[in-house]
């Protein structure tokens, strides 16, 4: 991957400083603190707090949302201090666990609970990153609010179309295609699966179905159906923007429950470090 | 035919008076004076006489000491002839002088409570605070503001008298440029306010009238626009009015072409020069824009756009020689409107380029946009003509804080929008929708433009460029709902609403019918964070530029 940016690669660089700082500090900490008898010797209690402070730091952009109208840097900023503090999160976690996968009922719920908001923020990540330069490379972008009334629009044109072919004399089984396959297809969504996948097989399925009933439809019919199917191509283009829309918001509704579930589990984990501690 | 059929006068023009005061006798007596006096009244057409000019769209004013007539900054449509007593053109008085409402920033403690504050309903406006403003009241004439102590601040500021039979303002009413100066009565003084239609029938018909005007305009501001420019710029002060006298001023597009463009959905487009025309001189741009393009196969590609203090033809000049005529290697067309001069080549041979230094000359190319384009094309990663036409056919170059979205960024996640609306009582000001190119949208927000043709017209000065950020905003207790504004702009950025009182009614006039108000982005002007909008999107996909600043653009695209 060429890292054209020069802020992302600084942001990298300095990721990797503190990968390499506090795996430095687990690695010699420990033993510098036991050798003068420290309570700072338990690594356990600093990563965990480090941990904590890291995750508590995270949720902050949810209050730099809410706060829009205070002076408190842009967004962008947040967000990218967001991204990278995960990164760093998970490098403590590593550290705090050992690298191992814990036994406990409660510590395997917080692993979990910690990994699936890990996973779900990097694929949030990864959407935010490719899906909306997906959408503009297929027939142009058209945002989530003006979808329902582009998709009225096809059906009245197709209606237009049909009433207006029709009454040049077109036929019950025209009148039926339209009705039976082409009416249905505008007005709801259809394909999500494909779409999910980018596929572009709902072009040629329907390229396809318009072929072959064009055999039995006079020139004036089937003139009308090349017009029609042209417009069932802009709703399978619609269909795409409104799948990849959703996906791209409803990464969120996974992220943000997981991760206050997170930290609810994290202040009960402390609650019961604390109460069961030793000395 | 039917009977049904409902049969109307139609309306003609002038039939509306500009003052309904103004009489028969009033215009006999203008008619007995310069410069209305020595105007050939067999050269006007009979259905505008000069007689119908004077009676239509001008009106008498009088003034006492110390009253203002004009406020520098102001956009007005009229132009003034002094009748009687005397007036000080007096440059930069301090804003509370000339009565205009300061914006303050909202304080820690607004902020934060504009999270249990923000109004439940859309465009809630407390009432109560609807009483006659100093600036309505300024605007409708039903009170005059007089500056405080005269003779201190003519002391303190730069000023001119200006004295019976003087004209002034009529730059900035055929421009629509801001007043360059704030206009106040030394004594009793009676002036005549020409509109701006009227001028330029007057112009139109009365040659020496028009020569009189630019007469008046080659000596005072033409030299100073002349010194500004970095050619002229070591010149001295004899040949600098010599290339005044020899300018020669042109047209082109409609002054209203914000109008219609609306009417026809393209703005209008006038060749000044076509490439390969003979080179017959420079051309400056007084006023608007122009379009520089280049023949391409059977068509024109846009290469830049020129703007107020711009030269066409720098490169051709240098270039020309005694021996071998040169033609222009560019086309210059008007977008909507613009006004230049033209600088003839011979004056410019023999007076100017001897005299210019192979350093000022090196200067020059580099300061020449033809050579520094605003829009250059390698600027853009992709689709770079289409987005120079997009910038250019929309004149969104009219743009300084124009709002962009790189929609290979931008998410949806509608926190510019939340963002806009928690800045403004709950209400967005702007529509996340505009016309595309490659991956930018040019959104629907307010522009803050160069040339804010929004504010030409308003009738009471609520739409006004903030002095400090050079934000145009509108005063909303000023602003009297006559939706002037938002049919002005060409660019669809101001929306008229209907306001609700506090308790969720509709607020109604004496009529009963509902009070309107022009709304608009404007610019988080009383927020500390501003503009909103730009800071609370996550994913760094909108930004508000100006769009000659392509190197900030480059930088946004390239992080």
């Amino acid at each position: 991957m060429i890292i054209r940016s020069k802020k992302r690669l600084r942001a990298l660089a300095f990721t990797l400083f503190i990968f390499t700082l506090l795996w430095a500090l687990e690695q010699y900490w420990f033993s510098f603190f036991k050798q003068i008898n420290s309570k700072w010797s338990n690594w356990d209690w600093i990563s965990g707090w480090l941990l904590f402070s890291t995750l508590t730091l995270l949720t902050l952009l949810n209050v730099r949302k809410k706060l829009t109208f205070l002076p408190l840097g842009r967004a962008y900023v947040w967000t990218q201090l967001h991204i990278y503090g995960g990164i760093i999160a998970m490098w403590i976690y590593a550290l705090h666990t050992q690298w191992q996968w814990p036994n406990g009922f409660l510590e395997s719920a917080l692993a979990i609970f910690f990994w699936l908001s890990c996973i779900s923020g990097i694929v949030g990540l990864i959407l935010s990153r490719s899906l909306p330069k997906m959408m503009n490379a297929r027939a142009g972008r058209i945002f989530m609010a003006r979808l329902p009334g582009q998709k009225a629009n096809l059906v009245r044109q197709a209606n237009e179309e049909v009433h207006a072919c029709v009454l040049d004399g077109g036929q019950q089984r025209y009148l039926d295609f339209y009705q039976e396959k082409i009416l249905p297809y505008l007005s709801t969504t259809r394909n999500i699966g494909l779409h999910l996948l980018a596929a572009r097989t709902p072009y040629r399925q329907w390229n396809e179905n318009v072929a072959a009933e064009r055999q039995f439809m006079t020139l004036r019919e089937q003139d009308s159906l090349e017009r029609l199917l042209q417009l069932v191509h802009q709703k399978i283009d619609l269909d795409f923007q409104h799948v990849m829309q959703t996906l791209l918001k409803g990464w969120l509704f996974i992220h943000i429950p997981v991760s206050f579930c997170l930290m609810l589990l994290a202040v009960l984990h402390m609650i019961l470090v604390y109460s069961f501690i030793g000395g | 035919m039917s009977n049904d059929v409902h049969i109307i006068r139609k309306q003609k023009k002038r039939e509306k008076a500009f003052d309904e005061h103004m009489r028969l006798s009033d215009v006999h007596k203008l008619m007995r004076i310069r410069p209305f006096k020595l105007m050939d009244q067999s050269l006007f057409p009979e259905n505008n006489s000069l007689e119908n000019i004077l009676l239509k769209d001008t009106r008498i004013r009088r003034l006492d000491p110390g009253e203002l007539l004009v406020r520098q900054g102001d956009y007005g449509e009229s132009a003034f002839l002094v009748l009687s007593g005397s007036l000080n053109s007096i440059l930069d008085i301090e804003e509370e002088s000339l009565g205009r409402s300061h914006i303050t920033k909202k304080s820690w403690s607004q902020l934060i409570s504009q999270l249990w504050q923000s109004a439940s309903m859309p465009e809630v406006r407390d009432t109560a605070g609807y009483s006659l403003t100093q600036d309505l009241a300024y605007a409708s004439g039903q009170r005059s503001i007089f500056l405080q102590d005269m003779p201190g601040i003519i002391n303190k500021h730069k000023n001119s008298e200006l004295e019976s039979g003087a004209i002034f303002g009529y730059i900035s009413a055929m421009a629509r440029s801001p007043r360059s100066a704030s206009v106040v009565a030394n004594n009793r003084a009676e002036i005549l306010e020409i509109k701006w239609q009227a001028l330029r029938d007057l112009m139109r018909y009365s040659q020496p009238f028009r020569q009189h005007l630019e007469s008046a305009y080659r000596d005072k501001s033409l030299q100073l626009h002349l010194r500004n420019l970095p050619i002229f710029s070591g010149l001295d002060d004899t040949v600098i009015a010599d290339i005044a006298r020899a300018a020669s001023f042109e047209t082109y597009g409609l002054n209203n072409w914000n109008v219609a463009s609306r009417q026809q959905e393209k703005l209008p487009e006038e060749a000044i020069v076509k490439q390969g025309d003979y080179f017959e001189g420079l051309i400056l741009i007084r006023s608007g824009f122009a379009r520089v393009t280049e023949s391409l196969y059977a068509g024109e590609k846009t290469l830049d756009y020129q703007c107020r203090g711009d030269v066409f033809g720098l490169n051709e000049l240098f270039q020309s020689n005694d021996d071998t005529p040169s033609s222009y290697q560019q086309s210059l067309y008007s977008i909507g409107y613009s006004d230049v001069i033209r600088i003839p080549l011979g004056l410019l041979k023999d007076k100017v380029l001897p005299l210019l230094s192979e350093a000022t000359i090196n200067k020059v190319r580099q300061s020449n946009p033809s050579n520094n384009s605003k829009l250059s094309n390698s600027k853009f990663e992709t689709n770079s003509s289409q987005i120079t036409e997009l910038f250019v056919d929309n004149l969104f170059v009219n743009g300084t804080k124009t709002m962009l979205i790189n929609l290979d960024r931008c998410t949806e996640c509608d926190d510019c929008v939340t963002a806009c609306a928690n800045a403004h009582n709950g209400n967005p000001r702007f529509i996340r929708h505009g016309p595309k190119a490659g991956k930018f949208m040019v959104a629907n927000a307010c522009m803050h433009c160069t040339d804010p043709v929004c504010m030409v017209g308003c009738p009471t000065g609520a739409i006004h460029r903030n002095a400090e950020g050079g934000q145009v905003v509108i005063n909303d207790q000023a602003c009297i709902g006559c939706s002037t504004c938002a049919t002005s702009c060409p660019y669809d950025n101001i929306r008229m609403v209907n306001i609700i009182s506090s308790d969720g009614q509709p607020v109604l006039d004496e009529t009963h019918r509902p009070i309107a108000k022009a709304t608009k982005c404007d610019y988080c002007i009383d927020q500390q964070v501003a503009p909103a909008c730009e800071y609370a999107c996550p994913n760094d996909a909108l930004r508000r530029i100006d769009i000659s600043e392509t190197s900030k653009i480059q930088d946004w695209l390239e992080e």
